[in-house]
């Protein structure tokens, strides 16, 4: 249980500010991800490879069958189960899924999720210490790297999370209503480095 | 003060003060509040545990049986601490326990007077007649006089954390085996964690006047310590106890961030308990000194000979002026003289061997210390140790001494290789139980493997942990191994001296005797798992980690046996006690666990919602009213209002799950009872899934968005759980499927809203949505925007038994939605309702729920079984044929009314018909859910009863002996509102 969030509802997003130690720059920052539109691409059985193909056809690069994240500049496809991923980029969802729809046809099951997560990008020089005390995962450089996802429980609730550079920042995609007690978990594990949050608003 | 001038990894240039028993002391950094209190001349600690038996500490380790306080006070008041581990700070607040008035004099003492009545057996023995006490008197009795300490009376101010840590070779214990181990195995490459509970590395090396290559080995410690510090790919954790071996390489461990200061510092916590994945893992747990059986072995100033050294060599204390050493053993000798060598005055070592080795013999000479061979200490005497008496080659002598160094040998620290079930092998050489088989990855070096010797400790570390990086790929290696003195180990393997003046105490910690022992031999309880039950032996916070080995070795003397043949206990985590606080971590008072809001969740809280926990989720409960005098009024309010006009509630906690693909239809037929490939394309459909064993899984409606497209709810509280079973049915029974699945259960905020004039509010909300009911029928699914060209899903489905919809929209939306059709229904006066309210409407229209879905329920119990399908087969057929399944005498689903319809019901009550005695063997069901109806204005209940629906009309009692109750119930119709179903249909 973290004090400084004691008089703090449960059920809100913990609110913009900073937390934990105050003085010196943030070791852990947190920041929401806005307009990002989150689809489910579930390969069709025994396709997974056309699947892999049609993604490079229409994509100019292929999927990896693997918790890792396949991108260009303009969308990401995180591989969350075997032929199945999360494709994630900054336009409209319907405008997504009509770009998938031609690409993969009926070779793939799309379902939109762009409602269903609250995105969060976390980072910053103690970031690694932090996460220590919450993703159940190896996170050390040797072993998971930019591009690198993982699907799993971190204080209790389900979610997923990939690298995104060697800064080294995550993004964690956590189901909505998770949200809240995720962001709890997260300003108690950041505090002793100093936890700075944006995008949340007022809670 | 009997701290030496010099010497001794204290930092005398760093003074600290503290206090036990209210008066003020002073030690140093680097003390334990043990070493503190001796060097304070502090040598009674604490109280025993049955007989109140004064008691000083008796080791300098973890293993401390004697030595427990209470540390700190008020809300961090911790009971239970060992004085030996205990780092020493400024400002420390210590309190002994277990005692009345004081330490020094306590009346509970008295017990002791009374031991020959209180042995093993004892409580079993005495409070078994009158059978009337054992609640009232005896238990309350035993209670009291138990336990160890106070725990605080306040939540603990404290935080406490989980990690988890990962590396290809973790070494558990920073002594000479283990340092060697974490160099080896750090210089390869590999990913390394030593773990060392102590606050210094160096195990007994910090103890011990010893050399390693030419140097004091303390030298090689810091130079190890250095070293490990450089290398980036290993890390340190000092305080840090790995408690547990658990599966998959993972390694439960405690470490003590803010255990040595009084407060832990701003936002750090008090303990972080990690799980560390290791590839593979490396014990150098050492070995602890044993104890010897004898009469009155348990004065203050009797302690290990292994605690003497530490005490004098490590923190420069002299434990006393005068010490005698009661041993079997050549490692004991060398604690003597590294005793000696640091200032504490030996009187005499007593050997029991007759012949020790001449090399020691000509030690002692050279020490001028004096030796009395084939000699057993047969007496004590001393409320603090005053003299010990000696039998040696037929004479008796009483010699002045206050300390009392004892040791029967070493006992490898074996625990952990145990927690797979090893059973530990009994090595006569050096009279002392080594691992058996090892848990997976894991090896052992050192002591704990019987390889006393220095060298052997310094190679068999690097040769274990070359080993074991190895085995990953690393390039490591186990030379060249620094040099030091090999002492053979010497022993005679001895345990208790039976001729011996008072109790001679086996187990300190649970006063356990060796006359207890014998009574247990001669009651029969000689197995050594029961030995431990019967007579404690082994049990509380040490674990009876100097206690077990002579206590199974008597009983082996007993039965005439070995004490390989007689085994040992398995020993199970924890290794050492961890606290509770630091297993919850994160997860205390409302981050117990996560609390899911439902999408309209701020826009309920202006509405004044209350709000009930349901599973994880919170949801409105209930909207009270100004003027409203209890929940009955809001909710009774509520239902009339929705069956009037209308009403809405937010339903979005019940799972969805969407299904694609060619095989949906097919897939859907097989988990329901009923069938969906038939289901049209705009059509929803409720369905019933049963479990494999025939029990009622879950029920909830599916609709057909498109030929291939499905979207499932199930209830909110198998959401996750149904979801499982899916993709289990496709991952395992049916990988043939072409099935998609996806959890939709967050996209989606929906929201019901319910009665006659529902439709016209969803009117007030659609983007020109024809949803007349022609066009959008009862069943009917139609797909649209509302609220100008926010996507939805609209269900025409009900549970309350009004004309309703269902209507969903992305998450986001929900607020807007709730709000958009609060303005449309605005003109009808609609009223939010709550879980309440539902509840009411749901068992007025005889829907079945949680309560009745309660996994001992078949379909046909609840007036469900028609729905089956005949045709096709499905989870859950074979067994819901069980001949117990089809006994018309089972309970089935009815509704219930009071024949008084003043009187209330109550769920749980059970059905009597009337003039048969309330006895299990007349027991006809009871009653799963009830609810004050607004719409009859009386209570109503639904119920299972045998063969209920043959007997709407009949009276029966509705019995209820825990609230008092005991009233006829009418048998009626489960539906009590709109039986059928025309409300539905308009």
């Amino acid at each position: 249980m973290s004090e400084i969030l004691s008089d703090h509802p449960v059920t809100d997003l913990v609110p913009d500010g900073r937390y934990g130690r105050p003085d010196g720059e943030p070791g852990v920052i947190a920041r929401v991800v806005e307009n990002l539109a989150l689809v489910t691409v579930a390969a069709r059985k025994g396709v997974t490879a056309s699947v892999v193909q049609a993604a490079q056809d229409a994509f100019g690069f292929p999927l990896t069958d693997a918790p890792k994240v396949s991108f260009n500049p303009d969308l990401a496809f995180i591989g969350t189960a075997p032929g199945r991923w999360l494709a994630a980029t900054h336009r409209a969802p319907d405008a997504l899924i009509s770009r998938l729809n031609t690409a993969f046809g009926d070779r793939a099951a799309l379902t939109d999720q762009s409602d269903a997560n609250l995105v969060l990008d976390v980072y910053g020089p103690r970031v690694g210490e932090a996460l220590t005390k919450l993703v159940p995962v190896d996170i050390h450089p040797s072993v998971f790297a930019p591009g690198d996802a993982a699907a799993t429980t971190v204080a209790l609730i389900p979610l997923l999370f990939w690298q995104l550079n060697d800064s080294p920042a995550y993004r964690f995609a956590v189901p909505r209503s998770f949200a809240p007690a995720f962001l709890r978990a997260l300003t108690a594990s950041a505090a002793e480095f100093g936890f700075e949050i944006t995008g949340t608003g007022r809670g | 003060m009997s701290r030496f001038g010099q010497g001794g990894l204290i930092d005398r240039s760093k003074p600290l003060s503290f206090t036990f028993d209210g008066r003020s002391y002073r030690g140093y950094a680097g003390d334990t509040l043990a070493s503190a209190l001796l060097a304070n001349d502090v040598r009674l600690m604490g109280r025993s545990f049955k007989y109140h038996r004064p008691r000083g500490v008796f080791s300098a380790g973890s293993e401390e049986p004697n030595a427990l306080v209470e540390l700190r006070s008020g809300a961090r008041r911790e009971p239970n601490t060992r004085a030996t581990m205990v780092e020493l700070y400024d400002g420390l607040e210590a309190t002994s326990q277990n005692r009345w008035p004081s330490l020094d004099f306590d009346l509970q003492a008295v017990n002791g007077l009374l031991s020959p009545f209180l042995g093993a057996g004892f409580y079993y023995k005495t409070f078994m007649w009158p059978a009337a006490l054992w609640e009232k008197l005896y238990e309350p009795v035993i209670r009291r006089a138990a336990g160890l300490g106070r725990a605080a009376e306040r939540p603990d101010p404290d935080s406490y954390e989980k990690a988890f840590a990962f590396c290809d070779v973790l070494v558990i214990g920073g002594g000479a085996a283990g340092l060697m181990a974490a160099l080896v195995a750090g210089r390869s490459g590999a990913r390394v964690i030593l773990a060392d509970e102590d606050f210094r590395l160096g195990g007994r090396l910090n103890s011990e006047h010893a050399r390693i290559d030419d140097a004091p080995a303390l030298a090689f410690v810091a130079q190890a310590e250095a070293e490990l510090a450089s290398l980036p790919n290993v890390r340190v954790m000092t305080r840090t106890t790995i408690f547990g071996a658990y599966d998959g390489g993972t390694y439960g461990a405690i470490e003590r961030v803010g255990d040595h200061v009084p407060i832990p510092a701003p936002f750090a916590p008090r303990q972080r308990f990690w799980k560390i994945i290791a590839k593979r893992a490396v014990l150098c747990a050492g070995a602890i000194d044993r104890p010897i059986v004898f009469g009155g072995n348990d004065r203050p100033g009797i302690m290990s000979a292994q605690a003497l050294r530490s005490y004098a060599v490590r923190y420069a204390v002299a434990p006393g002026t005068r010490a005698v050493a009661f041993v079997n053993n050549g490692y004991a000798w060398s604690a003597a003289f590294d005793a000696a060598a640091a200032g504490v005055k030996i009187a005499a070592i007593v050997d029991v061997r007759p012949d020790p080795p001449p090399v020691q013999m000509e030690r002692a000479h050279k020490r001028g210390v004096r030796v009395i061979t084939g000699g057993e200490v047969i007496a004590t005497s001393g409320k603090l140790l005053s003299s010990v008496t000696v039998r040696a080659n037929g004479n008796t002598e009483t010699i002045a001494a206050d300390i009392l160094a004892i040791s029967s040998g070493s006992s490898p620290n074996v625990g952990l290789t145990s927690h797979f079930g090893g059973k530990p092998v009994w090595r006569e050489d050096i009279a002392g139980f080594v691992p058996g088989t090892l848990p997976p990855g894991m090896s052992v070096a050192g002591a704990v493997a019987g390889e006393y010797s220095l060298p052997r400790c310094l190679a068999g570390g690097a040769a274990r942990a070359a080993e074991a990086a190895g085995e990953l790929g690393f390039s490591a290696y186990a030379t060249p191994v620094p040099q030091a003195r090999d002492n053979p180990v010497t022993i005679a393997p001895f345990w208790h001296v039976k001729e011996s003046k008072g109790p001679a105490f086996v187990d300190f910690q649970n006063d356990v005797t060796a006359k207890d022992v014998a009574i247990a031999h001669q009651e029969g309880f000689r197995a050594v798992e029961l030995l431990k039950r019967y007579t404690t032996l082994g049990m509380a916070t040490d674990q009876g980690r100097t206690s077990n080995v002579t206590g199974l070795a008597i009983m082996a003397a007993l039965t005439g046996q070995g004490v390989g043949e007689t085994g040992t206990t398995l020993f199970r985590p924890p290794f050492t006690p961890v606290s509770i606080g630091a297993m919850a971590g994160h997860h205390r008072g409302k981050d117990f666990r996560p609390t899911r809001p439902t999408p309209t969740h701020p826009w309920a809280r202006e509405h004044g919602a209350v709000f009930v926990e349901t599973g994880l989720w919170l949801r409105a409960q209930y909207f009270p009213k100004g003027g409203e005098t209890d929940w009955l009024a809001t909710v009774t309010r509520e239902v009339i209002a929705t069956r009037a006009s209308v009403g809405l509630i937010d339903v979005s906690t019940f799972g969805k799950i969407d299904l694609q693909g060619p095989d949906v239809g097919t897939f859907l037929d097989r988990v329901y009872i009923n069938t969906f490939s038939t289901l049209q394309v705009g059509r929803a459909r409720y369905g019933v899934m049963l479990r494999e064993d025939g029990m009622v899984m879950d029920d909830g409606t599916t609709a057909r968005l498109a030929d291939d497209h499905y979207v499932m709810t199930t209830t909110t509280a198998n959401a996750a759980r149904v979801y499982q079973h899916l993709e289990f049915c496709l991952q395992v029974l049916w990988p043939e499927l072409d099935v998609q699945l996806a959890s939709v259960s967050e996209q989606w905020a929906q929201i019901s809203i319910a009665g006659p004039r529902a439709r016209d509010v969803l009117a007030g909300v659609v983007d020109g949505l024809d949803v007349s009911n022609e066009a959008l029928p009862y069943m009917g699914v139609a797909q649209g925007t509302v609220m100008r060209g926010v996507k939805a899903r609209i269900f025409r489905v009900s549970f309350s038994g009004e004309l309703g919809y269902e209507i969903a929209v992305p998450a986001r939306h929900g607020v807007a939605l709730a709000q958009a059709l609060m303005k449309a229904g605005a003109p009808f006066g609609i009223t939010p309702y709550g879980t309440e309210a539902l509840g009411v409407m749901r068992i007025e229209k005889g829907h079945v729920s949680g309560n009745e879905l309660n996994g001992q329920t078949s379909a046909r119990d609840l007036g469900l079984g028609r729905m089956a399908s005949t045709k096709k087969d499905y989870i859950g057929r074979v067994l819901s044929q069980r001949p117990a399944f089809l006994d018309p005498d089972r309970p089935a689903l009815v509704g219930f009314k009071p024949v008084d319809p003043t009187q209330r019901l109550r769920a749980g009550a059970h059905f009597l018909r009337h003039g048969y005695s309330a006895t299990t063997a007349n027991d006809e069901g009871y009653m799963t859910s009830v609810a004050f109806s607004p719409t009859l204005g009386h209570w109503i209940g639904l119920g299972l009863i045998t063969r209920g629906p043959e007997r709407i009309g009949e009276m029966v009692r509705a019995y209820d002996p825990v609230r008092g109750g005991d009233i006829p119930v009418e048998i009626c119709h489960p539906a009590f509102v709109d039986p059928e179903g025309e409300r539905l249909r308009v």
